[in-house]
């Protein structure tokens, strides 16, 4: 394959297309960069505050109908699933969707079955839109010094497909599940923390595609 | 910039266009077969890193979470029926002499799912195992297709010996 690697080697994107690129990027309106959870703040956020949900019993999360059965669902689950986002199609527009989902710390706390287990710089947890307006995706990252993982539910609206793309570091045993359901025109996602192998979260993973 | 405890250091999005642009526009060649959609697939990521800007943790990182965006971008370009219907199944590509012409055309004659598992090993000289993350397979899935598109590339190179002979 020397001959593949020479061929790709003389293959570059045109100049064209590099100004075009960097001239995407608007004169001194650097992107945005998320900030960084301080571990012992969101450590303590999660204790307190995801201690006094549980207590009020908050943990509803209303189906398209109106109805209160998600309630009951997770009620009987295990305390370490919930879900955390659900993805609403935009009648308006009929393909692109508007929800938006930012998963706050004590969200993130209550997955977890016991605090020790919250991984200490946990980043950053969303629910977004692509920019084509067809793709919504989950996504959560956990870093614990240098191990890392990272998990990404990519939800294809026109093709009505689920799927999930993982990136795991090599150091880092399963720490997350994710779930991805179709509920009625929508779809809800889940995620429960535990501590499962590779082998059996990329089943998990697969199961969620349609 | 900011540097992790790991030494990352986040790079500008210049930096990141400067380091990985050819990157990805080689591996969107190898999945779109011409020139035009694999620049398309390379802008739609830049424009996808201005307006999420993920926080990465480590170089491997950067280009993996690049790599696997472009490669969802060329799927679906892949499985969009406006592609199906208006993109020659291979587009001649300039090669050196007319064996590295003959062996990009066989590779290039690949089905997607192949090329793109060759490349990312070939090229980016990943593992099976990186691959299976990138393109979100199964490890054995990827060490099926690798060992399945070795195998019809050596058919092929077989079969056009004979014809010389």
């Amino acid at each position: 394959m020397k001959d593949y690697k020479k061929y790709m080697d003389r293959q570059s994107v045109s100049e064209e297309l590099h100004k075009k690129i960097l001239e995407s990027a608007a004169p001194g309106a650097e992107p945005r960069r998320r900030k960084r959870w301080n571990p012992a703040w969101a450590m303590g956020s999660v204790v307190v505050i995801g201690a006094a949900l549980l207590a009020i019993g908050i943990w509803n999360f209303d189906s398209p109908d109106g109805s209160k059965a998600n309630m009951e669902t997770a009620a009987s689950r295990p305390e370490t699933e919930m879900a955390v986002g659900e993805i609403v199609e935009d009648a308006a527009s009929g393909m692109t969707f508007s929800s938006y989902q930012e998963l706050q710390t004590l969200d993130f706390g209550m997955l977890l079955p016991e605090e020790g287990q919250i991984p200490l710089s946990f980043q950053t947890a969303y629910v977004t839109e692509s920019e084509d307006g067809n793709m919504e995706v989950c996504r959560i990252i956990f870093a614990d010094n240098d191990m890392a993982s990272y998990l990404t539910l990519e939800v294809n609206r026109i093709n009505g497909e689920a799927g999930a793309d993982v990136w795991k570091s090599r150091h880092l045993e399963g720490v997350l599940w994710i779930h991805a359901v179709k509920y009625y025109d929508s779809y809800q996602v889940s995620y429960e923390s535990n501590g499962v192998s590779e082998d059996l979260l990329l089943q998990i993973i697969e199961s969620v595609h349609p | 910039m900011t540097e992790t405890a790991a030494g990352y250091r986040a790079k500008s999005f210049e930096e990141l266009v400067g380091n990985y642009e050819n990157t990805l526009y080689r591996t969107a060649l190898a999945m779109m077969k011409n020139q035009a959609d694999a620049e398309d697939a390379v802008q739609e990521v830049f424009l996808k890193v201005l307006s999420k800007w993920p926080e990465f943790t480590s170089d491997e990182h950067e280009k993996a979470w690049l790599l696997r965006v472009i490669i969802n971008i060329c799927k679906n370009k892949l499985r969009s029926v406006w592609f199906r219907r208006t993109v020659p199944l291979l587009e001649t590509l300039p090669a050196e002499d007319p064996e590295q012409e003959s062996l990009i055309a066989q590779v290039m004659a690949l089905p997607e799912k192949y090329r793109t598992v060759i490349h990312l090993y070939y090229y980016e000289g990943y593992s099976t195992k990186e691959i299976a993350e990138i393109t979100d397979q199964k490890e054995t899935t990827v060490r099926s297709l690798m060992s399945r598109g070795r195998e019809k590339l050596k058919e092929v190179l077989k079969e056009e010996e004979a014809e010389f002979r």
